[in-house]
């Protein structure tokens, strides 16, 4: 069990592309090798910035209600797991429909590994393997009521991607939580975020 | 799920599994000859397969009826109903050879977990392989009218050729099943070490869903073998306590089996099934990401996910321009997710606002001295 | 001569880099640990601490030690796979001797011998200065600490340097000449308390990457963040400043914002007039260094100087943080100087909130140059040329002065007079000059010239190719010791096993070394490591670096002792210059005029782009241990050439394109990396790679006059474009062996993006 007064919240801003959670991923327990984390450059002709991705714990996961065979569970705590390994076969529903973009299908394995907070840690107490090592704590695992006086821009669960809304347990900063986030693929395109042709 | 939940039952794979049972039943009957073939030592494990087998196919019917099983289901299907059926028949042999007897993803998994995989699942697939015509009365010993150093064997009901007691195929008539069960203990003991030893196991499992089978296999194996001690060298002495004892612990797995982690044994083969649709979409091709270009998804898949989402109620996932959220490959949507963050950071702090110099135009690099 | 006795194909197939990938047993063995050792982590000067997980005498992984105070389980990649160094292939168990078939295994003793024999008969036909000592300061300070003893005592030559010349002197002199000590002023807690951050030629996020979250939690409470560098790097990209200056116009900019100060009246005149001197004359060196002057030099627009120079002269408190952008420089210490000129004209400095700090590269980059390793200096921060200091040390070691030898020659001026035959032999350890040194062409024909060279590492390092005597040392967990930290932090560092084969730590060859020379009664008293570190106790007692009062076991108990600590019930100073007290006689700082002086080298019309080298965050230092961990290694296999597109279209160079990079010391060719984040006049290449992929090919031996620091962050080159034929094979076989450790994994993901 994961306790419910701990909260995981994602800064993107703050990464810096150390990928040192995506070594460590591979270093816990659970995952021995493998590592379930992403780290994305966005562009990096235009500019130095990178993303973790770890899975958001979808309040009604996506990757669960597409799973053919069933696999992927979502505990009382909220913790959505990696499929069950007797039941996965590897078909990539889950990895294609997540609207994160987190599960990994290891073909070989016929299975979908994915980020399960390092529960073998968290539910005892220590915080997952990503957070604990992130340098700049754009990834943070700290318990909810702590987050304000650590940090200018507050924890959003809701997000947008069209019309379908998405609940999650863990959070992503912004300085307005109370507007979801729209997760508007014009923003792929659009290089606004990038003005003056510089960064 | 509590077990009264589980009991709120659908009409329709409710019918389908009660025919199923039905059709069951009648196989039974004819291969025992009308019940006459069946071994009345063996009427409750009959019966508490047949209970089994009910249970089994009302969860089956109504696992292939979620959507997203369905999309597969009916691939499978229309493959076997189409001219594709000739070119699909061998390579679905050559897949469950390797998913379904060799389980050669298991051994890709890690070594250790295949070894105690292969024991337990090869013993099952043994023991069963045995149990189930003796139960059905397909197949029976008797001894050979007055020679008791032979004993004939039956065929549905017909004369299957008679071998001597000491004889090696005797032999290996009677304790097949004792090398299931040492199979099978051996490996449920394997895997339970393998878990004692994996910390992510230890976080995860559950005693019901995880270990409880493990338990009810080993206690079936071993209270089996304990009529053979019991026979061979106990002269038969607490021969009917065993008796009971296998016998229900056989009933108790029997019944487990719809609910519990066994199931995946029913569920595992549609493997095949999803290897063959990955197949099939690939020799339709790939469709391009929205956002990088990469083809990242099959042609089919892309399309029975986005059938699927809308039954799912989830048909407003869609982007200006026609994008679905599906035609976003995981990289783009894990962009996407930074990009739209940083959007909303703007009003709070612009980190390119004070960058001047890259907007400027930069003279001459070779004139650029000190 | 120490030409190589086989190619490069041949030499990499028995020493490596071989990549190592997985811990001893594999991924699937059980990963339950014999023991847990708390230590630090050895890539890097903030020392994090980490906990190595240890089984049948192998560490097998690592967990983060939350409790350690300074990264709080933080921790960057390397030192997420530091544990992989442990156990590997590429490991050297036995000593070795040069022959013309290769390297040949060889006894203990007899090398040992050979060593001293060596040694006496170079010393005794050229004289006691013909061998020298060339160091590194991965070292513990008890290493260090006897490193100096050893050269001094042991060998009784003057020329003994260390590496720490590529990396902390700069630093070091400047702090001397303003505040009279060599260390942080503040402990990093007081980064968190400042308004303002100011951050000058340092990629903090990748060469010290756990600071990047002290200086986001400064800003969480509403910091502002300045970076000075040209190129935008992680942490620059979401600053409220970013100056992109034009390399080596360092000093033209802080004198422009001291200009910018004093015309604005933001100087805190109570404390400069209290505690500081000098400030007058250093008012007159900027008072022709307007906003327009300054623009001029430094490539930078006019309202963006204006700017920096109100967000810091108008802030409460500040903290003020640079390394090796400034520090590599002709002007290294010029450049230092103008941002201590800064911090002292605001007067934010010993106050919680206020402070100032170089970011320490090296993993004991700060302990490391305390103690005696450099060429002027002995224990305690001391001068070697001071005769009051002299006599201290004298009678610590008990020696006479005579014995004791005086000022000998830095880094590249022993490699120098190596090339000029002027010394003859040399014993190096920790050290990679083959890499780390400029103009690489140069430093192998000085290697190759030695009459004897024995070097002491763990895995054949580039350099000790080169060596007649290889003697197998010790890795970081397989011995005890103390480091000091960026922070100025005395923390231990604990063994968690033993050292393979023959291999022995460090400090026990040199006292076995020094022993047979014949002046074992200096060091045969060394048992064990706390041994040598109670003598640097006493002969650091009275020096700035005082470390008299630290113990093993305190350290133990505090996580860690700030020097300075006199005596055995002193806390520690985790923040210097309290109430304005400075380490002059007269207790105030000193202002120092820093005129510019443009770089050594600069851009003409035949090397017209401006080139400047570092770090990336996967490697350390000449990669001697980071490339051989295959983590690290898949994540940046190779160099390559960071370039604005405006300028690569110029050249029509396109992402990944071969682009041939010539200056005046050399050529190479290596990938093209077409990013906006660098300015467009500049490009830059990482230099922790060999041979044909040494960045360090390309830059001179331009040293600064005070610190003799070497010009690594200014070259001028020119670039071609070429086909990838061009490309070494060196690179090929990193390329390689990086798609290798990637699909050599059996479980693949589906390839779907």
């Amino acid at each position: 069990m994961v306790p419910q007064d701990y909260g995981f919240f994602i800064d993107p801003q703050r990464c810096i592309g150390c990928r040192s959670c995506v070594g460590a991923c591979a270093e816990c327990g659970t995952h021995r090798g493998r590592s379930m984390i992403h780290l994305d450059e966005i562009d990096r002709y235009n500019s130095p910035q990178t993303v973790p991705t770890v899975c958001m714990h979808c309040e009604d996961p996506i990757c669960a209600q597409v799973c053919p065979s069933d696999a992927i569970k979502r505990s009382e705590d909220g913790v959505v797991h990696a499929a069950q390994k007797p039941r996965c076969i590897g078909c990539q529903n889950c990895e294609l429909s997540c609207p994160f973009g987190v599960p990994i299908v290891f073909s070989g394995l016929e299975q979908m590994l994915k980020c399960d907070l390092c529960y073998d840690r968290t539910s005892v107490g220590h915080k997952p393997m990503c957070a604990t090592v992130c340098p700049s704590q754009a990834l943070l695992f700290v318990r909810k009521d702590e987050v304000a006086g650590m940090r200018k821009n507050k924890p959003l669960r809701d997000f947008l991607i069209g019309a379908v809304r998405v609940k999650t347990k863990n959070a992503i900063m912004v300085p307005d939580p109370e507007t979801p986030l729209h997760l508007d693929a014009a923003l792929l395109i659009d290089d606004s975020m990038f003005p003056s042709g510089g960064l | 799920m509590s077990l009264s939940g589980r009991l709120d039952l659908e009409p329709r794979p409710l019918i389908r599994a009660a025919l199923a049972t039905l059709a069951l039943c009648g196989v039974v009957a004819l291969g025992s000859r009308g019940g006459r073939w069946l071994d009345p030592a063996l009427l409750g494990y009959l019966l508490a397969t047949l209970f089994a087998g009910f249970g089994v196919a009302y969860r089956y019917f109504t696992w292939i009826e979620r959507p997203a099983t369905r999309m597969y289901f009916r691939h499978t299907v229309r493959t076997l109903l189409s001219v594709k059926v000739f070119s699909a028949l061998p390579n679905m042999a050559v897949l469950a050879l390797d998913q379904m007897f060799l389980q050669r993803f298991i051994e890709k998994r890690s070594l250790r977990r295949w070894g105690a995989h292969a024991l337990l699942a090869w013993g099952c697939m043994l023991g069963f392989a045995v149990t189930i015509p003796l139960v059905f009365g397909w197949v029976r010993f008797t001894s050979e009218g007055l020679d008791a150093t032979r004993y004939q064997a039956w065929l549905f009901g017909f004369p299957a050729g008679s071998f001597p007691l000491d004889s090696f195929a005797a032999f290996m008539s009677f304790h097949v099943l004792d090398l299931a069960a040492v199979m099978v203990i051996a490996g449920c003991v394997l895997s339970l070490i393998r878990r004692k030893q994996d910390e992510g196991d230890t976080a995860t499992q559950r005693f019901d869903l995880d270990l409880l089978p493990l338990v009810l296999l080993i206690a079936v194996s071993m209270t089996g073998l304990m009529l053979t001690a019991s026979e061979k060298w106990l002269q038969g002495r607490n021969f009917a306590t065993l008796a009971f004892l296998h016998e229900l612990t056989v009933i108790l797995l029997l019944l487990g089996l719809p609910f519990g982690k066994l199931f995946h044994v029913i569920q595992r083969p549609a493997q095949v099934g999803v290897s063959l649709y990955k197949a099939d979409g690939e020799s339709e091709g790939r469709f391009s990401c929205k956002g990088c270009g990469d083809r990242f998804i099959r042609m089919n898949q892309r399309r029975d996910l986005i059938a699927l989402w809308k039954e799912l109620d989830l048909d407003g996932a869609r982007h200006g321009e026609g994008i679905h959220h599906l035609d976003l490959c995981p990289r783009c949507k894990r962009r996407l997710v930074a990009k739209a963050q940083g959007a909303r950071l703007h009003g709070a702090f612009d980190p390119f606002a004070t960058i001047p110099v890259h907007a400027e135009p930069i003279p001459d690099t070779t004139s650029l001295k000190s | 001569m120490s030409v190589l006795p086989l190619s490069q194909d041949q030499l990499r197939a028995q020493f490596g880099p071989h990549l190592n990938l997985a811990p001893p047993g594999g991924w699937l063995s059980d990963p339950t640990p014999d023991k847990i050792v708390e230590t630090h982590c050895c890539f890097c000067g903030q020392q994090c601490g980490i906990k190595l997980k240890v089984k049948d005498n192998k560490v097998i992984g690592f967990d983060p030690w939350e409790a350690f105070p300074f990264n709080q389980g933080k921790l960057c990649p390397k030192g997420v796979k530091r544990y992989l160094q442990g156990n590997h292939p590429d490991r050297l168990t036995r000593a070795m001797k040069r022959t013309e078939h290769g390297f040949e295994p060889m006894d203990w003793n007899e090398a040992m011998d050979r060593t001293a024999a060596e040694i006496q008969r170079i010393q005794a036909a050229h004289g006691k200065d013909a061998f020298a000592v060339l160091s590194g300061v991965s070292l513990t300070n008890e290493k260090s600490y006897l490193a100096g003893k050893f050269a001094r005592l042991g060998l009784q030559t003057k020329n003994l340097d260390y590496n720490g010349r590529l990396c902390m002197v700069s630093a070091g002199a400047g702090n001397k000449k303003a505040f009279g000590v060599d260390r942080a002023a503040n402990s990093w807690a007081d980064i968190e308390l400042a308004d303002v951050i100011w951050v000058a030629g340092s990629n903090v996020a990748e060469c010290s990457p756990i600071t990047t979250d002290y200086i986001w939690r400064a800003r969480d409470r509403g910091a502002l963040l300045i970076v000075v560098d040209p190129r935008i790097t992680p942490l620059a990209r979401t600053a409220d400043l970013v100056l992109p200056l034009k390399p080596g116009t360092d000093s033209a900019l802080t004198n422009g914002i001291l200009h910018l100060l004093h015309r604005w009246n933001l100087i805190d005149w109570d404390f400069v007039n209290e505690h500081t001197s000098g400030f007058e004359q250093t008012l007159e060196a900027v008072k022709d260094c307007t906003p327009e002057w300054t623009s001029r030099i430094t490539g930078l627009p006019v309202d963006a100087i204006e700017k920096a120079a109100r967000m810091w002269g108008e802030a409460r408190t500040s903290f003020l943080l640079h390394a090796r952008g400034i520090e590599h420089q002709t002007k290294g210490v010029d450049n230092v100087l103008g941002c201590i000129n800064m911090v002292l004209a605001t007067g934010r400095i010993g106050r919680p909130g206020c402070g100032y700090a170089t970011i320490t590269g090296q993993g004991n980059g700060q302990g490391g140059r305390e103690h005696g390793h450099k060429c002027d200096q002995l224990p305690g921060n001391r001068d070697i040329s001071n005769p009051e200091h002299r006599k201290y040390i004298c009678s610590v070691w008990g020696c006479t002065d005579e014995e004791l030898p005086g000022v000998g020659q830095s880094a590249q001026e022993i490699m120098n007079a190596i090339h000029a035959g002027e010394i003859k032999g040399l014993l190096l350890l920790c050290f990679n000059p083959l890499v780390s040194l400029p103009d690489t062409q140069f430093t192998r024909e000085a290697l190759s010239k030695l009459e004897f060279f024995v070097c002491l590492d763990f895995f054949l390092s580039e350099s000790a190719q080169h060596a007649d005597i290889v003697l197998p040392s010790a890795l970081h967990e397989e011995d005890e010791g103390t480091s000091t930290s960026a922070e100025g932090r005395v923390i231990k560092i604990n063994k968690a096993v033993d050292c393979p084969g023959d291999a022995r730590p460090d400090w026990q060859i040199m006292v076995e070394l020094a022993h047979r020379l014949g002046r074992g009664k200096y060091f045969d008293h060394f048992q064990k490591p706390e041994d040598i570190f109670n003598e640097l106790r006493v002969a650091s007692k009275g020096g700035t670096a005082d470390y008299a009062g630290i113990s093993y076991a305190k350290i133990e108990q505090q996580m860690g002792v700030f020097w300075p600590c006199p005596t055995d019930d002193h806390p520690g100073t985790p923040r210097l210059f309290e109430g304005g007290r400075f380490f002059h006689p007269d207790g105030k700082a000193r202002f120092n005029p820093t005129p510019y002086r443009p770089p050594a080298e600069v851009v003409d019309d035949e090397f017209p782009i401006w080139l400047t080298t570092g770090r990336v965050v996967f490697h350390y230092l000449s990669g001697t241990q980071t490339r051989r961990i295959g983590f690290l290694v898949e994540q940046c296999p190779h160099p390559y050439l960071e370039i604005h597109p405006r300028l690569a279209e110029r050249y029509g160079l396109q992402e990944g394109d071969a682009v041939e990079i010539t200056s005046r010391r050399g050529a190479m060719v290596l990938p093209a990396r077409v990013v906006k984040s660098i300015r467009p006049d500049t490009v830059f290449i990482p230099y922790h790679w060999a041979g044909a992929l040494s960045a360090n090919r390309l830059t001179g031996r331009h040293l600064d006059p005070v610190s003799k620091i070497p010009e690594f962050k200014v070259s001028a080159v020119r670039l071609r474009k070429t086909t990838k034929d061009q490309f070494s094979p060196e690179l090929a076989e990193l390329q390689r062996m990086a798609f290798e450790a990637r699909s050599n994994q059996t479980d693949m993901p589906e390839q779907v993006f």
